[in-house]
């Protein structure tokens, strides 16, 4: 029945299913299937098609000489979400043609039923790759299967919640591909993220799948302004999940000054990650307690970017030169780090009095259960990002410049004298003629 | 200059001589009694206290009583405790992540660790100013080391004038020379200002950031400081020092050999000798 498949490589054949109104395609089909099916093709029945295609062994040659068989098993196909449409309604070139028909067959185009989708499809990054010629751009087909297409809600579909990563994996994970195309994320890296996780391994449903941030159809590249994971989008498109880090994120300086439409402004990916993005709790996390430093970092001890909004530059330097820094440093989970003051999702400017780093609240921030528990008003004065180097304060400038004179001379007048002690030392035992005292 | 004496060994048997008057015998007696000491494992302040009054040099002197060594053992191990786990701080962010317990538990561990081994330090610095107050033995310490500037200079200046060959003889110290008393002082100075400090940053909801600061500051230098004073000068005097090297057994056993009382401590051996009573059978010096 099908030998137009792999006849049709690279002709841009286009085949399409909805995943969005799988009911209502089913309904159009099966009165395209009463309307016209039965009525128009009257020259082919399934049986006929069958009667050749049903057999194992039957093959076709391509050009390039190389047999495939066009065997067609007809209890998955009747099993598949079109197995009550008959072979000619997609093959409709073989619809009246003599039997048997030739080997030339024309491609499927499955934009007759599933224009919506299509349209879609249209506007993705990967039907631009096909009509550019790239032959890893992929077509229904390359996602849906052939004739055994599968409801995307059957856990046996491809693009079944469950089983959509790895359909994309298939390309996705592919060092050729990443590095033709550019490509950021990839099947790996996914799949060791918590969303990876709880679809793969865990078999959560209610976790992001490939689709759920890229969409299904109208896949474009990040880059591309108009994707959903596009740096102005992406907080959107996180948010549909998590609606409510999207809405403590929006209240927070992060969000507002996105929303401004500044574009240093941290969205989601920038702290949390991309495809690789796991739980906080996670030691590989980008916001692990002991590496949300470096997280802040890339943006807050960046000159250029805190210049523009005119931070100070030395805060994360004064942060790990604080105590709190260097036990972060080693490693302790129970040490302050940003997050611990500033918040995370919700993190306002000093000036804002619901601010927790405003100097009204500090008591309470400092004072938190885990924290410092009791402290008082006289432990939230003074300067929190001290510099103890490069410092501009007089006492602790008084401070080093005392202990540096006192290193110095101390130690230098030790080394001095001892040296000169050693020589008399030498001069004593020398005049005794001692060279050891005896053991005891 | 005393190689060839050897009062234990020179110490004969009544019968074989004869006793050629009372204070001979009396001793004899009390020579062969410190003989006995010794052999039985005495101390080496009652050996030599019975050696003396017999008018016999001894070997060994006490340096370090029992009770001097035990301070002295906690506070090596409570400085080494503090030094380690105190600069582990200053550890490179790189070499963290390869150390056993890496994380919490290192962290944690630090900081019960330098805490536990500062109260001790404490603690013993609380013992010792009893024992400098109210012990007969603590109270001859302090006494020793009472800073007299203008000797304790001159002495230091003595002495450094010997080592550049400025001068013929060196300095004849005490029992306590200068370089005691300025190791001694500096320790005194030293656990002051680590323990003050070190108290206001254990209490840190007490205390505002600045209070904070500044305390966290001189802990830091002090401890460079005591360290690095540490390793110049106490490394060189119990370890580096001809005499000593690879390191004196003082401060375990107390004692100090004979060679090197009349090297580092002539004034102090001079005078226990001279204190003793001079016999025919004494010694020379």
């Amino acid at each position: 029945m099908d030998t137009t498949w792999e006849a049709s490589e690279g002709e841009g054949e286009r085949c399409y299913e909805s995943s969005i109104r799988a009911g209502a395609r089913l309904v159009a089909a099966g009165l395209a299937l009463v309307l016209f099916g039965r009525a128009v093709a009257s020259a082919q029945t399934d049986e006929e098609c069958l009667a050749c295609h049903a057999d194992k062994e039957i093959v076709k040659e391509l050009s390039s000489g190389e047999l495939v068989s066009v065997y067609v098993d007809e209890e998955p196909l009747r099993r598949s979400v079109h197995g009550f449409i008959e072979c000619v309604t997609c093959h409709q070139d073989l619809a009246d043609t003599e039997l048997p028909h030739k080997s030339e067959t024309e491609a499927v185009d499955c934009t007759g039923c599933h224009g919506e989708v299509a349209e879609a499809y249209e506007r993705s990054a990967h039907w631009q790759g096909v009509r550019q010629g790239e032959s890893a751009a992929p077509r229904c087909r390359d996602c849906h299967g052939t004739h055994y297409v599968l409801a995307k809600e059957n856990p046996e579909s491809s693009v079944y919640r469950l089983n959509l990563p790895k359909t994309c994996g298939a390309c996705h994970d592919n060092p050729d591909i990443i590095s033709r195309y550019r490509l950021r994320g990839s099947f790996s890296s996914y799949a060791g993220s918590i969303h990876g996780k709880a679809v793969l391994q865990w078999g959560l449903t209610v976790a992001a799948d490939c689709a759920d941030c890229h969409e299904a159809h109208d896949v474009k590249r990040g880059d591309d302004p108009g994707s959903p994971v596009a740096r102005a989008n992406v907080a959107a498109t996180c948010g549909r999940c998590h609606p409510g880090s999207l809405s403590t994120w929006r209240r927070g300086v992060h969000g507002v000054i996105a929303s401004e439409g500044k574009s240093e402004a941290a969205v989601c990916t920038d702290c949390h990650g991309e495809h690789s993005i796991r739980a906080p709790v996670d030691r590989g996390s980008s916001v692990y307690v002991t590496r949300i430093v470096d997280t802040c970092a890339k943006c807050h001890a960046n000159r250029e970017i805190v210049g523009r909004f005119g931070l100070p530059l030395d805060r994360v330097s004064t942060y790990r030169e604080s105590f709190h820094g260097v036990g972060t440093k080693f490693g302790s989970t129970v040490v302050a780090n940003c997050v611990s003051c500033h918040g995370h999702h919700e993190i306002k400017p000093q000036s804002d009095p619901s601010s927790s780093i405003n100097p009204a609240n500090l008591k309470q921030t400092c004072g938190q259960p885990r924290c410092h528990l009791g402290a008082t008003d006289l432990f939230a004065k003074g300067t929190v990002h001290v510099s103890f180097t490069g410092t501009d304060d007089k006492i602790l400038m008084a401070i080093r410049a005392i202990y540096v004179f006192l290193v110095g001379a101390t130690i230098g007048g030790m080394i001095v004298h001892n040296t000169v002690d050693y020589m008399g030392k030498r001069r004593l035992r020398r005049a005794a003629k001692v060279r050891q005292w005896p053991k005891r | 200059m005393a190689e060839k004496v050897k009062p234990h060994m020179a110490a004969q048997p009544i019968e074989g001589r004869g006793p050629s008057s009372a204070e001979q015998i009396r001793a004899q007696v009390l020579a062969e009694m410190a003989e006995d000491l010794k052999r039985r494992g005495f101390g080496a302040a009652a050996v030599a206290e019975l050696m003396l009054a017999a008018g016999r040099i001894p070997d060994e002197f006490e340096r370090l009583s029992v009770n001097q060594r035990v301070q002295h053992l906690i506070l090596l191990v409570s400085f080494t405790v503090l030094c380690v786990t105190g600069f582990a701080l200053m550890i490179p962010t790189e070499r963290l992540p390869t150390l056993p317990f890496a994380g919490d538990a290192l962290f944690d561990l630090r900081g019960l660790l330098h805490r536990i081994a500062a109260a001790w330090m404490v603690g013993l610095a609380f013992y010792h100013l009893y024992y400098v107050t109210f012990t007969r033995e603590g109270r001859r310490d302090l006494r020793d080391l009472m800073i007299r500037p203008l000797a304790d200079m001159a002495e230091a200046r003595d002495n450094l004038r010997y080592g550049l060959g400025l001068r013929d003889e060196p300095p004849r110290f005490d029992r306590v020379t200068y370089k005691d008393k300025l190791e001694y002082w500096a320790l005194v100075w030293g656990t002051v200002v680590m323990t003050v400090t070190g108290i206001v940053l254990w209490s840190e909801s007490l205390w505002s950031l600045r209070v904070l600061d500044i305390c966290r500051a001189i802990h830091g230098y002090e401890a460079i400081l005591a360290a690095l004073a540490i390793v110049a000068w106490h490394i060189y005097n119990v370890h580096l020092r001809p005499g000593v090297f690879p390191m004196s057994k003082t401060w375990i056993d107390g004692k100090i050999s004979r060679e090197e009382m009349i090297e580092e401590h002539p004034l102090e051996y001079e005078r226990l000798v001279m204190s003793c009573r001079r016999k025919e059978s004494g010694p020379e010096e």
